[in-house]
């Protein structure tokens, strides 16, 4: 710098007294002579935090969606439009961009191919520019999930942006691992929780494209496992509104899982209405039953009601729709597994990184006392879904594999 | 080394034992035989006495508590050792337990045909009884006894249908309703109590039970029972003389004197009479022996003998078993009549009223007379109406003619 003729010597000097200057003035702050070690000195005994500190501040307290509209699309009684689900996942989005303009989109391809490779963000280039324009808020990047995703980091932590990044396949999460989990995930919680770290993070679970092992993991299990984000889950158009708005309105990072089989889905949302929030703690009951709890979330919700009546197995089906620790809705579950004593978990993905794992240690810790046999799971294979077909097939679980868990669930009832 | 004693077998057969008293505290010093704890079962209070000698470390078991045989109740260390030799000792006790465990479970391990889930005994995988969390809260909160319940979950696991098959089961042991604020009390069961419902509930609902009643005319044995009580020294009851009755009526009914043995009826040579002994908190049936060859003066001591030692808990096991026949006699209270439940496996009992001064007919003249009214209760697996009659026209005889009974 000095040959560039940025600075001279006696800048550097100044900016090195600068720098001693200040660190002193903090250490004089914080330190004190310790009185049992002569000449040695000691961090003072009053600043050090009490150990019930441990955990403040992991996440928000969700205070900023106060005031916010709460619509359960269970309870509504007004009209209703028919949309495809994807075209409600950009409808949203449109919605939301126009109404704050801190949101910008990040993610491959999300500017081109009207909408991304699925249409999830179809329009909202055309309507909000992309990256080549200064103004742009939907913006293509390259293939470089570490990078991409940390800016949107920044961008949270910097607090005028609001970004919603999209991981093409859930799996690129572990390309940006770091960025995801090491920073986003911890970053609200190692600085006393006061620094919020509003961003979204949209990816599609892909079990049944074909796309192959490094592409079709359901990433619920491995988010549910880093405290600092919350999930949501939604099994239908509606739902995802209430959601999306809920998680755009949020000061915490939060996962939007969508899937590849309910895109296309023929769906409806409330007429008239994209701003109601779905706060967390909010499961929906998708069907009122007494022998056994079934708890699932995503494309899973529809399987599990097709395998409830296909058994005839009286199944309490509940849709979880926030899917982190924080946000489940214990209350709804409680209910159900105190009614039937039984509970039936329901994922499609691998078995090593299945969200229902934790979920049911949390219950048969909660509920012990209350079950009549222990708690289920139907999940994928140990294996990832292979490219071929039927080893795809194989490794994920659809409507078959909750029947067969449903019959098991009636053996395990025992005989009337 | 350190001994742990174990909850001990008191009595054959008994799976579980409660400390009624400890007889010695920990410090104490004991030799070999000297008493430890008086154990309360089901049947009966058995001193228990120490098989080892040493000084009394530790009591693990409160006195009042059940628990099942085998259960470590005390530590006694041998001479020399101190304190610091209790952890091992248990810890060895423990251990040595443990072996067990995995080859008992071993049977349950091996995977069942997934299709087919047969009922299985609860308890066939060993003492272990497998019923869900939430059978064994149903249970806690109604009082079901969960042995009782056969299980029809995997592996025989007692599952929540099973317990709603057994509220409705007759047998199954009444809700306990929560119980109010005030108004009434909630006593915790004696094994003695539990002994009671348990096998009186069974001998009502299971043994086909019949009655037979007959009035007996006692003015000549209240009349014989006075001289003889002023001519000797010990003192007879008429319970006494129903004793000696009963057990000649038996001798002249034989087929009266059996009991049923599921395949076979068992007749009995001798005369072992259960004399129904109210005690503090129940009631306990000491059988006396061979009664047909006792006198009467015998009868009365052995009686009062084992009415004393009823009421002060201190019958052996083998005096409460056995006999084909029991008398239970309310007379002292007043009761005119009544009819007992059997005994089991006993087939007969007689429930004896008082003698009281009642209008008879004498010769075709209405007179007063002294009445007792006694009620055959009868088992009709072993004993019909004919046989009953006969058995209670003997007895009656017997009675009305006391003089015979003294013979």
């Amino acid at each position: 710098m000095i040959k560039l003729g940025l600075i001279d010597e006696a800048g550097v000097a100044a900016v090195r007294e600068q720098a001693q200057t200040a660190m002193a003035a903090a250490t004089a702050e914080l330190l004190e002579a310790d009185p049992e070690q002569a000449g040695k000195r000691r961090i003072r005994p009053e600043l050090w935090p009490d150990p019930g500190f441990v955990d403040v501040g992991l996440r928000g307290d969700a205070s900023e969606l106060d005031g916010l509209t709460v619509a359960d699309p269970l309870d509504h009684t007004g009209g209703w439009v028919d949309t495809k689900f994807v075209d409600a996942v950009a409808a949203v989005m449109d919605r939301r961009m126009a109404e704050d303009p801190r949101i910008v989109v990040l993610g491959e391809d999300v500017h081109r191919l009207n909408g991304g490779t699925n249409g999830a963000t179809k329009g909202l280039a055309k309507k909000y520019g992309d990256q080549t324009s200064e103004t742009g808020r939907i913006l293509g990047t390259p293939i470089s999930e570490n990078a991409f995703f940390g800016l949107g980091g920044g961008l949270a932590l910097d607090g005028r942006y609001r970004p919603v990044v999209e991981f093409m396949y859930p799996d690129f999460m572990w390309v940006a691992a770091d960025q995801v989990f090491n920073q986003v995930g911890k970053a609200r919680h190692m600085f006393g929780g006061d620094n919020p770290v509003p961003l979204v993070l949209r990816t599609k679970v892909a079990m049944g494209s074909g796309y192959g092992s490094q592409h079709l993991m359901d990433p619920a299990g491995i988010f549910a496992t880093a405290p600092g984000w919350r999930i949501v889950a939604p099994s239908s158009a509606a739902d995802y509104v209430g959601l999306m708005n809920a998680a755009l309105a949020l000061q915490d990072p939060v996962l939007v899982i969508e899937h590849v089989d309910l895109y296309g889905t023929a769906d409806r949302v409330p007429e008239g209405d994209l701003d109601y929030i779905l706060p967390p703690g909010r499961a929906a009951v998708r069907r009122t039953g007494s022998d056994v709890t079934v708890i699932s979330y995503l494309s899973m919700v529809k399987a599990s009601l097709d395998a409830i009546e296909q058994t005839g197995v009286d199944g309490e089906l509940i849709d979880l729709r926030w899917l982190d620790r924080a946000s489940l809705d214990w209350e709804t579950i409680g209910t159900s597994i105190r009614k039937t004593n039984a509970v039936l978990i329901v994922e499609q993905g691998a078995r090593g990184t299945s969200y229902g794992a934790w979920l049911s240690d949390a219950i048969q810790r909660r509920f012990f006392d209350w079950l009549d046999q222990p708690v289920q799971r139907v999940t994928g294979s140990e294996a990832s879904p292979s490219i071929s077909k039927v080893l795809e097939r194989a490794a994920i679980a659809r409507t078959e594999e909750v029947v067969a868990a449903l019959e098991g669930e009636r053996r395990g009832m025992g005989a009337r | 080394m350190a001994a742990v004693i174990r909850m001990p077998a008191a009595l054959a057969g008994v799976t579980e034992g409660a400390i009624q008293t400890w007889l010695a505290q920990a410090g104490d010093t004991i030799a070999v035989g000297a008493p430890l704890a008086e154990i309360e079962t089901e049947k009966a209070v058995v001193e228990y006495q120490s098989e080892v000698g040493g000084t009394v470390a530790r009591l693990l078991v409160e006195a009042g508590d059940n628990v099942a045989v085998g259960t470590p109740i005390a530590v006694v260390l041998a001479a020399g050792e101190g304190d610091d030799a209790i952890g091992p000792a248990l810890a060895a006790a423990g251990l040595s337990a443990e072996p067990e465990a995995p080859a008992a479970a071993a049977p349950a391990a091996a995977p069942a045909p997934v299709a087919a889930p047969a009922a299985v005994q609860a308890e066939a995988a060993g003492d272990r009884l497998f019923a869900s969390p939430i059978v064994r809260r149903l249970a806690r909160e109604r009082g079901i006894d969960l042995t009782a319940v056969t299980g029809s979950g995997p592996e025989g696991r007692i599952v929540r249908r099973d317990l709603d098959g057994a509220q409705v089961a007759p047998a199954a042991a009444p809700a306990v309703a929560p119980a109010p604020a005030s108004g009434s009390t909630d006593v915790p069961l004696t094994g003695m109590r539990r002994a009671i419902a348990r096998r009186l509930t069974e001998s009502k609902t299971t043994v086909p039970h019949f009655y037979v009643t007959a009035h007996c005319n006692v003015g000549e044995l209240l009349e014989l029972r006075k001289r003889v009580n002023s001519a000797i020294e010990t003192k007879v009851s008429v319970n006494d003389f129903v004793l000696k009755a009963v057990a000649g009526a038996l001798r002249a009914v034989p087929e009266a004197n059996a009991i049923w043995g599921g395949d076979v009826i068992r007749r009995f040579d001798t005369v072992d009479l259960a004399v129904a002994v109210a005690v503090e908190g129940g009631l306990l049936t000491p059988v006396l022996r061979g009664v047909e060859s006792l006198t009467l003066t015998q009868v009365a001591a052995a009686v009062a003998d084992a009415a004393a030692r009823a009421r002060a808990g201190k019958l052996r096991q083998e005096e409460l078993e056995g006999g084909s026949f029991s008398v239970s006699n309310l007379g002292m209270y007043g009761v005119d009549e009544f009819s007992a439940i059997l005994n089991p496996p006993q087939s007969g009992i007689l429930a004896v009223g008082a003698a009281k001064e009642r209008p008879i007919v004498v010769d075709g003249q209405l007179a007063v007379g002294s009445v007792m009214t006694v009620t055959l209760s009868a088992d009709h697996r072993v004993i019909d109406g004919a046989v009953a009659a006969q058995w209670m026209a003997k007895f009656v005889a017997l009675i009305e003619n006391p003089v015979a009974i003294l013979a």
